[in-house]
């Protein structure tokens, strides 16, 4: 059996780096205080590049339990990236300087090593291991705030969502093994075509009887359907994301920022390593598994879509806009090609990047006025030009405008799903995109046209930390969507290697 | 053993396990239903030993019914006067909470169902124990200590959360 340290280094990194931050601060506090963040934003930039090493078509090692491939690498760019900006809008976020800080980057450094970890198992156990590890460390952070009620609130309703998402899943994970009588994915996949054969007296899915009938597995099909419930929780996909607008409301902007886009991205990796890894039997799931999977990405868009336009709170609106768009990355799913699959990986690499942005400014405005309804951005364009000019452009790139890069995020996934033929889903994705539009348009309609009843006042200064985020955020928003060549042929490099 | 003798047990266990669950739902007074809990967290146990494993029963019972059942009953004897509390057996929550069962009951049958006619049979082995320790140290040696980081993570976030305000 391989034990192989170096497939771990990122892991250990972020992991270590976590517990030394809080040891530090129990040690000596003052230094502890005065380094956490650049030891976080050290360790994050470090995992990353550790990473960058496995590139290829994979490594196992751990029992079988640890992958390391071009997946891994890309979304863990993902995670160090949110990280990195995470921690710099957190520097002087005034709520949480009234809590302790060095738990606070210890815990966020807890969490993306979690999340590593669920970009890179193979086995079920793992998988869920890392699952929990990543929500219950999540759970505290959202309720960090102790002086704020809605932190509190926050993150109890996000535990008990997530608590019971994942009960649910464990039953699939549990059926999953009963059927193989293993837990490693690559085992499963090769024990499945065996299930197909004996199955054969019961090889079909009665959803209705006599009437709908579709060629598969009962028991698979429900392990399936189990397993996406608590994966739909972590992407947060209709009709699993009643958690996030609350979560996101209530937890400081900053995680909410890191929530909306680390964590969706890992329950992405998990998505698509259950996927890739069982691609060849699929099918036994119930022939058009695809099917199933539209029906998410259809209510996500939709639902979030709609329901964000009547929200007032940059944060709700925010939160419905980050379930519209977890559809849209469900697309590149639907199609089940590798143009699909690639144009996920694009769409979450520039999401993290516009998305980040968009909540960055929900949390520095919040800093700097003490307010998170529209109405606090009202004149906003006058008072702040610059900021409102970056909110503006993150917006428009969430929506999906040409020059920026989230129009080639939904363009490759508009492509890979008219290669495939879904074009009723095409239909929908544009149709809701331009939904999508008027919700952003709100925003600008407060900054640049709304004349504020009461004049707005500013009660802290903006951060230079902030500040340097969000020009990071706004490279990462242009620099894809002026020349996403680079971006393109490393996902589609990225997808090859592994299918 | 023998057939009937483990059929008996079974459904004794199994009707037992219904009892002291619909206890924990139905007993008006808070204490009585975590008594209720841990007979059946036990009866748990017990049909774990049934199933031949011997190692999870013992797990079942040192964790949860000598950890988390004792700590629940600790904390509503520590409440003041919430053992004479009545609470309330039905909330609005009813109808939607019996939806949700009855399609997890509806689930469970279709998958028990479901699973007929598959060749995954039960394991035989002497040694859980040796086994799953074993087990823990080399395939699943990384979960292992991934669940040591967790804990670790989980314990710094509930002293975070439950500590007394500082004197600044």
């Amino acid at each position: 059996m391989v034990y192989d340290w170096m497939h771990l280094a990122p892991h250990m990194v972020l992991a270590g780096a976590g517990i030394f931050v809080i040891t530090l601060d129990l040690v000596w506090g003052k230094l502890g205080r005065a380094l956490a963040p650049w030891l976080t934003i050290a360790a994050a930039a470090a995992a990353g590049a550790l990473a960058l090493r496995a590139w290829g078509p994979g490594a196992v090692s751990w029992g079988g339990a640890l992958v390391v491939d071009s997946l891994y690498v890309l979304f863990g760019l993902v995670f160090s990236v949110a990280l990195i900006l995470v921690t710099l809008l957190s520097l002087r976020y005034w709520p949480l300087d009234q809590e302790r800080k060095p738990e606070y980057f210890g815990l966020l450094l807890l969490v993306t090593a979690a999340v590593y970890f669920m970009a890179s198992s193979l086995d079920l156990i793992l998988i869920y291991v890392a699952i929990e590890f990543s929500s219950i460390l999540s759970y505290v952070l959202a309720g960090y705030l102790r002086r704020n009620p809605a932190s509190g609130e926050a993150g109890l309703k996000y535990f008990l969502y997530g608590a019971s998402a994942s009960a649910v899943m464990l039953l699939g994970f549990a059926l999953l093994y009963g059927m193989t009588g293993t837990t490693n994915l690559v085992g499963i996949s090769e024990a499945l075509p065996e299930l197909g054969r004996s199955a054969s007296d019961v090889g079909y899915i009665t959803l209705v009887p006599g009437a709908v009938e579709i060629p598969g597995n009962w028991a698979l099909f429900l392990a399936a359907g189990l397993v996406l419930v608590g994966l739909g929780y972590k992407i947060s996909a209709v009709p699993f994301h009643m958690w996030a607008p609350d979560a996101y409301n209530g937890a400081p902007t900053p995680i909410a920022a890191f929530l909306s886009v680390a964590s969706k991205a890992s329950g992405f990796a998990v998505l698509l390593r259950f996927v890739l890894v069982l691609h060849p039997n699929l099918e036994l799931v119930g022939g058009a598994w695809t099917s199933y999977v539209s029906v998410l990405a259809v209510l996500s868009m939709v639902i979030g879509s709609l329901i964000g336009i009547v929200q007032n709170d940059i944060r709700r609106l925010l939160a419905y806009s980050s379930i519209a768009h977890a559809g849209f990355i469900l697309l590149g799913v639907v199609a089940d090609t590798r143009l699909g699959y690639a144009s996920v990986i694009i769409y979450l690499v520039i999401y993290a990047f516009m998305n980040i942005g968009a909540f960055g400014l929900a949390s520095i405005v919040g800093h700097i006025t003490g307010g998170y309804e529209l109405s606090d951005y009202s004149g906003l364009g006058r008072r702040r030009p610059i900021l409102a000019a970056l909110l503006a452009v993150f917006l428009l790139s969430l929506a999906g405008i040409p020059p920026l890069a989230g129009f080639f995020a939904k363009f490759y996934v508009l492509a890979a799903i008219i290669q495939t033929g879904h074009y009723t889903l095409a239909v929908i994705a544009i149709l809701m995109s331009v939904v999508g539009l008027f919700l952003y348009a709100r925003v600008l309609k407060a900054m640049y046209f709304d004349r504020p009843e009461e004049a707005v006042p500013e009660v802290r200064r903006l951060s230079w930390a902030g500040a340097v985020a969000m020009v990071l955020c706004f490279v990462g928003t242009l620099a894809p969507g002026v020349y996403p060549q680079p971006l393109v042929a490393w996902a589609k490099e990225a997808i090859a290697l592994i299918l | 053993m023998g057939g009937w003798i483990y059929t008996i047990a079974f459904y004794v266990c199994a009707a037992l396990l219904v009892a002291s669950a619909l206890g924990v739902l139905l007993l008006r007074n808070l204490f009585h239903a975590g008594l209720s809990l841990i007979a059946a967290l036990f009866t748990m146990a017990a049909l774990f030993i049934l199933l031949g494993a011997e190692f999870v029963a013992g797990i079942q019972v040192l964790i949860y019914v000598g950890a988390i059942a004792v700590l629940i009953l600790f904390a509503v004897m520590l409440t003041q006067r919430i053992a004479e509390e009545k609470v309330k057996r039905y909330t609005r929550a009813l109808l939607p909470g019996l939806a949700v069962a009855l399609a997890l009951v509806i689930v469970m049958i279709l998958v028990t169902t479901g699973l007929t006619g598959y060749g995954f049979t039960p394991f035989a082995t002497e040694d859980t124990v040796g086994d799953i320790g074993k087990a823990l140290l080399s395939t699943y040696v990384l979960p292992l200590e991934v669940i040591s980081l967790l804990l670790l993570g989980a314990l710094v976030g509930a002293i975070v959360l439950a500590r007394k305000e500082e004197e600044k």
